[in-house]
Parts: C-alpha cells; structure tokens; sequence
C-alpha cells in the first residue's frame, strides 16, 4: 500500500500540469506606458478565402485557430501536412469557437478556383477550414513577421516546387497569443496539438 | 565422373544464376522502398493508398496494368486528369530530376510487387526499352 504514494504522486503531478496556463507564450513580450508586460499577440491581417469570403482579424476574435502554409502544388511535406490537418479538422469541425488558417504561399499558381478545387477534394465541406490568399510578400512576410515560420520563394528548390518553407502548425488562442508551433508533418506532435488545442477551447 | 562433375557445375552455376537475380529482386525492393518513401509516399502515402480526391492511390490501382503508361509517369511526371480505379483525379505530378533510370527501375519494382502483388525485376533496360511521349 505504501508503494501506491509516489505512484499517486505522480498521478497529481500529471494532472496538475495538463491545463491551458501551463502552455507557454511565444514572441517577445511588449511593455505598455504603465510598465506592464503584455505578451505578444498576432497583428492585424486580411485575406480572402476559397469562397472569395474576408477573413481577417475579425474573424479570429475569440476563436481559437491554427494556422500553416502551403501550396497546391508542393510535392514535399505539404500533403502530410495536410494529412495532419485533417485529423484536427476531423475533431474539432463541430466547434464554433475553433479555426483552421491555411495560407497558400504560391497566389500565382493558387488563384482562388484552385483553392476551392483544393479544399472540395481534400475535405469537401468543412466550415471551419478556410484556404487564404493575398499578396505573395505580404504572405511571406505575415509568415515571418507575425507567425515566426518561414516561407521563401527559392527557383533553385526545384525538387521542394519552387518554394522553401517550414511545416508548423501555429496554435492561437482567443486573445491572438501564440501558445505553441508544431511540426505538422508528425503525428505525434499533431497528437499534442490536439489536446492543446482542446484545453484552450475549454478555458 | 566427367560428365557427372559438369552436370554438378551446371547445375550449381545455374542456381547461382538464380540467386543472383533473386539478390537483385530483394535489393531493388528494398532500395526501392526507400526511394518510394523519400520520393512518392508524401502524396501517394506510405501504404500506397493516396490521399482522400487529391492524389490517386497505388495500392490495386487499375491504371498500374499498362506498365509503360504508368512508369513514364514516375519518369516524367503528369498534367492533367487521370483516372484511377474510376475516379477522376486532376492534380499535376512533377518530375522528379533527381532520380536516375536506375531509381525508376527500383521504385518501379518496390511498387508492382507491394502494391499490385507482382514480383518482377523491372530493369533498367526494361525502363529505358519504353518510349515515352
């Protein structure tokens, strides 16, 4: 019987440390004029979707979201990314207060025909998953600047299509802080995205 | 004694024959594997069964009947729609230019004894004996 203390002890421990505060905060914290730290949040953006719809910062207030970027194109780690997404899609495609932000990095090839073509044979009709565009270096740069993966146009990179960038997935919550970035070409980081995402959706 | 030390020597050369075609068999399915899990399996997945209406699969695939059709493709790659197992798939495949005939050859026999359950050394003659358009 004695032996069952660490045991429970250990069972407290994981308990406690699995809530949403314990996800950190990505970015350098600002300071306000009163001397407060404020952690950062994701700036102002505007795309259009597959549906020729606006999205923009509006649309993500009090929504928790994932973002990524990709192309239609890209033979490389872009379907197993999107191999990943659609077991998060498949989860929470329910939730009114979740997202899905796919961002193509190539507008040139990825006119707005070719996203919904896209989405209607990757997913078919999912609400919450929304294929964006805008300008290439706006995209590239809101990659960089406001998500911190990157996203580059390479015509060297013939083998990855032209383009070079990272596999994150980026977890947002409702206040546009960033609380995690993920490899979204492996499961298992998927797999713990996942339950942060849940824990984020709960709070 | 001659005649019988010969019939041994044939016989032996010609099971070693065979052992070695059945080393290269192994080999091109094992090197193969590898180059289809670097190369193909990102959109064509790791079990050859595609991805949802974006990529067609392999695993029994109809299209993979007309051999030289389908080995052009991993040669050349492809635009345009193809139809797989009556299903109309519209995704353009590159070129990979990295790979050699040699790749082809191993990749292309990684894929008909996996996913269509025929094992046959595909060679690189035989890849380079095909006329692609």
């Amino acid at each position: 019987v004695k032996n069952i203390i660490p045991f429970l002890f250990v069972l407290l421990f994981f308990s406690c440390s699995h809530s949403a505060d314990d996800l950190p905060y990505i970015g350098t914290p600002t300071e306000d004029k009163a001397g407060k730290t404020k952690n950062y949040s994701v700036g102002d953006f505007a795309f259009v979707d597959q549906d020729l719809k606006i999205i923009n910062s509006e649309t993500v207030k009090n929504k928790v979201y994932v973002a990524d970027f990709f192309f239609t194109s890209c033979p490389t780690i872009c379907p197993v990314m999107k191999t990943q997404m659609l077991r998060i899609n498949e989860k929470f495609k329910n939730k009114t207060d979740f997202l899905i932000l796919s961002h193509t990095i190539d507008p040139e090839h990825d006119s707005i025909s070719v996203l919904k073509n896209y989405k209607k044979r990757l997913v078919g009709n999912a609400p919450n998953w929304h294929f964006l565009r805008a300008d290439k270096m706006y995209t590239h740069n809101l990659a960089q600047k406001s998500y911190f993966v990157s996203a580059l146009e390479d015509k060297t990179a013939l083998a990855e299509g032209g383009f070079v960038h990272s596999g994150a997935f980026v977890l947002v919550d409702k206040q546009k802080h960033i609380r995690g970035v993920y490899d979204g070409t492996k499961e298992k980081e998927v797999t713990k995205l996942i339950a942060d995402i849940e824990l984020l959706i709960e709070k | 004694l001659k005649n019988k030390l010969t019939f041994f020597l044939l016989f032996f050369s010609l099971l070693g024959c065979n052992s070695t075609d059945e080393l290269k068999l192994e080999q091109y399915k094992i090197n193969g594997q590898r180059l289809y899990e670097t190369h193909c399996a990102n959109c064509h997945g790791k079990n050859g069964q595609g991805l949802t209406e974006l990529y067609p699969p392999l695993l029994n695939a109809d299209y993979l009947k007309n051999r030289a059709a389908a080995i052009c493709i991993i040669k050349n790659g492809t635009k345009g729609p193809i139809t797989v197992n009556g299903k109309v798939y519209t995704q353009a495949m590159p070129k990979n230019p990295a790979l050699y005939d040699i790749d082809i050859a191993q990749i292309s026999t990684f894929i008909y004894s996996k996913f269509m359950k025929t094992d046959s050394l595909i060679t690189v003659e035989k890849v380079q004996a095909i006329k692609c358009l």
